[in-house]
């Protein structure tokens, strides 16, 4: 197994000249599709064959050392190529091979066999042993299942939007408001309210006046305007966040600010599988620490 | 307190952790006077480390100075945990050696301490998510001078110890990589985006994961005696290979990615 996984993993890489991989693709309900099948395959898998030299070996230790292995060696080939985490266009023809590694092949192929091998782990421990007696273990891997399979899954819906809001001391209303932003590629993208700002205050470090907070006051819908700042972002729909990113910074009285439109729908998914990586890592402490 | 007097504390920390280092090698089991003495410089450096934070109004862990400041703190206390726990009569002295060319390093080359500290660092998670990182490099740091014995005297003695200190390490390693994550949703809007230094950072926690996963496997395979001796010793070696990679790549994320010119676009940065 361990064999086929280099084979497999190595043919991605000349794959990657010729093919490229388009995480929009993959967009809802696709992605939740494809992982429900992974998800069934491996519960299928494990009834059927949990006991068979190829389930036992995708398992193993030694082929998850070999994962993580392999994911420190992208890690690195990623970090050392100068483009390498610079998101890519595929439709761009001048666009590096290699660009964005997150999304080539070879890495795309890897995290797939990662979740897939975590996948089948914790369907043999609980088919074995039940939840109660894994609790922890579940707890790591699941957390880390999940914030992978969140990420992984959900990059393709993912969009990352920003626009330009100019700055107003007016009271809102729905004439003056933005009601679109524009995605990476320049496409203009409509939002499903209206923005509009009606305060912004920037502080300064009363020693050398550098900027230490600037702060924006934003009504969404011509609703009372509520506060936001850089690490303090807003949250108009279950969905997106909205952060303050930039304002007029050659004016000395600034005329408008730069807000930025994250749409995460998987980000609930995620933040779970922080937090259950979080807990399950302290409690495997608490673990080492009665042992020792 | 100020940056103006780190030289004299650095000679308050050094003294009593020198002779803590002393007491430690002239004494075959584990020195209470030794720990009392590491102990004492401890507290003088954390002194100066909260006077500064004070004076400076904010955390001292925006620079790579003062990253390296937490780094001597951390490494005089890992020194002396280690010590006391694994019996060591080297390792007060190794951990004050190293602490030493850090604090030196941060004598000759004094970043610039100022107040400011730009918008996006002043978040709940800077001092866990910092902190928590240094503190796990500092015990990463005793794991890999146990893998540098462990390789040069051909001995697996040192695997249990190093075990030990790996798994405290990495979930204090986690932890900073985590509250990263969640920081940067707060911050930039994504949890994870392969910005170079996470991508160092991913490919470290990768490495110490390999080497958690790969100490498993040692009681996994039981074969006859004479391949088991043989087995032990490769087994070893790859185990303590491991420390050493995860400790270059942990220097990598630390601060030679910096040189790298992938990291000029980078928002990890430091300031200074």
């Amino acid at each position: 197994m361990i064999r086929l996984f280099y084979l497999l993993f190595f043919l991605c890489l000349p794959l990657q000249l010729l093919l490229s991989v388009r995480p929009s693709a993959f967009s809802f309900p696709l992605n939740a599709v494809l992982a429900g099948c992974m998800v069934a395959l491996c519960i299928v898998a494990e009834r059927e064959w949990g006991d068979s030299v190829s389930l036992r070996s995708l398992r193993s230790l030694r082929f998850s050392c070999h994962l993580l292995g392999t994911l420190a060696f992208c890690c690195v080939a990623g970090a050392l190529l100068p483009y390498a985490h610079i998101p890519s266009d595929p439709s761009d023809p001048t666009s590096k091979p290699f660009s964005d590694f997150a999304v080539t092949l070879p890495f795309v192929f890897l995290l797939v066999c990662i979740l897939l091998q975590l996948t089948l782990l914790m369907v043999h421990r609980v088919r074995k042993n039940g939840w109660r007696k894994n609790t922890v273990f579940l707890l790591v891997h699941g957390g880390l299942w999940l914030a992978l399979l969140a990420g992984f899954a959900g990059s393709a819906d993912y969009k990352d939007l920003r626009t330009l809001l100019p700055l107003s001391s007016s009271q809102p209303s729905s004439r003056n408001g933005i009601t679109t932003a524009y995605d990476r590629e320049g496409r203009t993208i409509p939002l499903a309210y209206s923005l509009q700002t009606t305060g912004f205050r920037i502080k300064r470090s009363p020693a050398d006046k550098s900027v230490v907070q600037y702060e924006a006051d934003i009504s969404i819908d011509c609703a009372p305007a509520q506060r936001v700042a850089v690490n303090s972002p807003l949250t108009p729909r279950w969905n997106e966040n909205l952060y303050l990113v930039s304002y007029d910074q050659n004016n000395p009285s600034p005329t408008y600010v730069v807000v930025q439109i994250v749409r995460q729908p998987w980000r609930h998914l995620l933040l779970a599988g922080i937090v259950m990586l979080m807990l399950g890592t302290l409690l495997l402490f608490g673990r080492t620490k009665k042992t020792n | 307190m100020t940056w103006n007097h780190f030289p004299i504390f650095v000679i308050l920390t050094l003294l009593p952790a020198l002779l803590g280092a002393v007491l430690a090698w002239r004494s075959p089991r584990v020195s209470k006077s030794s720990l009392v003495c590491s102990g004492v410089a401890v507290i003088v450096f954390c002194v100066f480390v909260a006077g500064l934070w004070l004076s400076l109004g904010r955390p001292p862990l925006r620079t790579l100075g003062e990253t390296r400041l937490w780094y001597s703190l951390f490494m005089l206390i890992a020194g002396m945990w280690v010590y006391r726990r694994e019996g060591y009569r080297w390792m007060p002295s190794i951990s004050l050696v190293i602490a030493t060319v850090f604090m030196i390093v941060n004598l000759l080359k004094p970043d610039l301490h100022d107040q400011s500290l730009m918008p996006a660092l002043r978040s709940f998670w800077f001092v866990p998510h910092v902190t928590s990182y240094i503190f796990s490099y500092s015990l990463f740091g005793c794991a890999f001078l146990l893998a540098v014995l462990g390789l040069w005297q051909r001995s697996d003695a040192y695997l249990p110890s190093a075990d030990r200190l790996v798994r405290t390490a990495f979930i204090f390693l986690t932890f900073g990589l985590l509250s990263g994550c969640v920081w940067a949703k707060q911050a930039w809007g994504t949890y994870w985006s392969w910005d170079p230094k996470e991508t160092w950072g991913a490919a470290t926690w990768a490495a110490y994961l390999v080497y958690v996963h790969w100490r498993l496997t040692a009681t996994k395979h039981k074969k006859n005696e004479k391949n088991q001796q043989k087995n032990i010793l490769s087994h070893a070696d790859n185990a303590y290979l491991w420390l050493v990679l995860g400790f270059a790549l942990l220097q990598m994320c630390w601060y030679g990615a910096d040189l790298l010119p992938a990291v000029q676009d980078s928002m990890h940065r430091y300031a200074g």
